[in-house]
């Protein structure tokens, strides 16, 4: 038994499993055994050993696992944002509440020595990615601007030891742009989500998160590292033809907001995330890619590297 | 199209955040996580619109602060607001809430 919402609440077995995330070591507790060997499959590159994982208690982000005493019964229009699932959100002064189709969630963004909480009513779906995935992803956001750094849609592509960070949309390009790029020998990031966070220098790394799309990732073996210095970002636009060009700060800064999900819709993090974008767009630079199906790689490569020279 | 002689006054929707960037705004509507970028005018007639204004206040702004003339304003700031009303970024008759929306 557990204590959420000052209820005592049954967890579902005795397991832990830890994830070691660029934005926080996560604990999860009180799994099932099925529950944590699914976790640990998924995710198994992020799982850490717990004799391995950070010493330190505000490194560690403890995430409470408990059994809803029935099944949510959402209507599809609550949980529906332009057409695509989003969980509720709701901000209150100590935490975030967070509420899927099948998964009631807490989170305390701004303080990683309260445990977080994670219920589902059938055992097996807390490893779904609509379940674990979409609480890790709405944790990340906001653990990346305590960072200073921001989550961002986005696909991000190895080339050469830099990350080039696509963003854009659903539909602006981003998986068929990652496809031609691992033809072409890049490492993927992710090919949906990318977290880039500034260093002690202010210089700007793009780490793996286990979030993907459509594509998932290629870095799948421990010889990687897990983060790169970030080369530029790209806004992905439909056009005519292939063409890259600067792109001034006023549509860098909107540009980059849009792909910041989550933290974007969040009033309390809007100033927040205002400054930290424009940080990012003063320092890394931002081009606008315009191309077609047919477009190679190798040549959009060489519109974005002629385009960065020249500014 | 609005018509905004009809309506008292206009203020931002509390649910929209901009900010200064460079000369022009960067405005975010938090309910759809919609962005926009505007003008160095439209930024200032956003500053104008952080309270409850009157379009007429709204011509006296820009005709004070830019060269333009009055009948020029008012059309400009007619479309602009017809815009912001599109992207559900206002409201009109709406009692002063003492939300900031400059971030």
């Amino acid at each position: 038994m557990m204590q959420i919402d000052n209820r005592m609440i049954a967890g579902w077995g005795e397991a832990s499993l830890t994830l070691s995330l660029p934005f926080s070591d996560v604990r999860f507790n009180a799994l099932s055994d099925r529950q944590s060997e699914q976790l640990r499959h998924t995710y198994a590159e992020f799982v850490v050993d717990p004799e391995l994982a950070s010493s330190d208690p505000t490194a560690i982000s403890e995430c409470d696992v408990y059994r809803l005493l029935q099944p949510l019964e959402m209507p599809t229009e609550s949980i529906t944002v332009n057409g695509q699932y989003t969980p509720i959100k709701v901000r209150d002064a100590d935490g975030i509440d967070l509420t899927g189709l099948n998964f009631k969630a807490r989170i305390h963004p701004q303080d990683c020595r309260k445990p977080s909480s994670l219920g589902v009513a059938e055992e097996m779906d807390l490893p779904l990615a609509n379940v674990v995935e979409n609480f890790l992803r709405v944790m990340a956001s906001h653990r990346a601007l305590e960072k200073g750094g921001v989550l961002l849609h986005s696909a991000g592509l190895v080339i050469d030891d830099r990350a080039y960070i696509f963003c854009g949309n659903s539909g602006a390009g981003k998986t068929t742009l990652t496809r031609k790029a691992h033809q072409f020998g890049a490492k993927i990031l992710s090919d949906d989500i990318n977290l880039l966070v500034p260093d002690r220098e202010q210089q700007y790394s793009a780490h793996a998160v286990p979030f993907t799309g459509e594509f998932g990732r290629s870095l799948i073996n421990s010889t990687n590292p897990n983060s790169y210095p970030v080369a530029c970002i790209v806004l992905l636009e439909k056009g005519p033809g292939l063409e890259s060009s600067k792109v001034k700060e006023s549509v860098s800064v909107a540009g980059l907001l849009t792909g910041c999900p989550f933290v974007n819709t969040d009033a309390n993090e809007s100033s927040r995330l205002f400054d930290i974008v424009a940080t990012l767009v003063n320092r890394i630079p931002i081009l606008r890619l315009q191309s077609q199906l047919e477009d190679s790689m190798e040549s959009i490569l060489l519109s974005i590297r002629e385009t960065m020279h020249r500014a | 199209m609005l018509d905004c002689g009809k309506v008292e006054s206009v203020s931002l929707s509390p649910r929209v955040r901009y900010r200064a960037v460079g000369n022009e705004g960067v405005v975010v509507h938090l309910d759809e996580a919609r962005v926009i970028v505007v003008s160095e005018v439209g930024l200032r007639i956003l500053k104008a619109l952080s309270t409850p204004t009157t379009r007429d206040d709204l011509v006296d702004v820009i005709t004070s602060e830019y060269d333009v003339d009055e009948v020029r304003a008012g059309k400009d700031i007619d479309v602009f607001l017809d815009k912001l009303n599109e992207e559900q970024l206002v409201r009109f008759d709406a009692a002063a809430l003492g939300v900031r929306n400059d971030v």
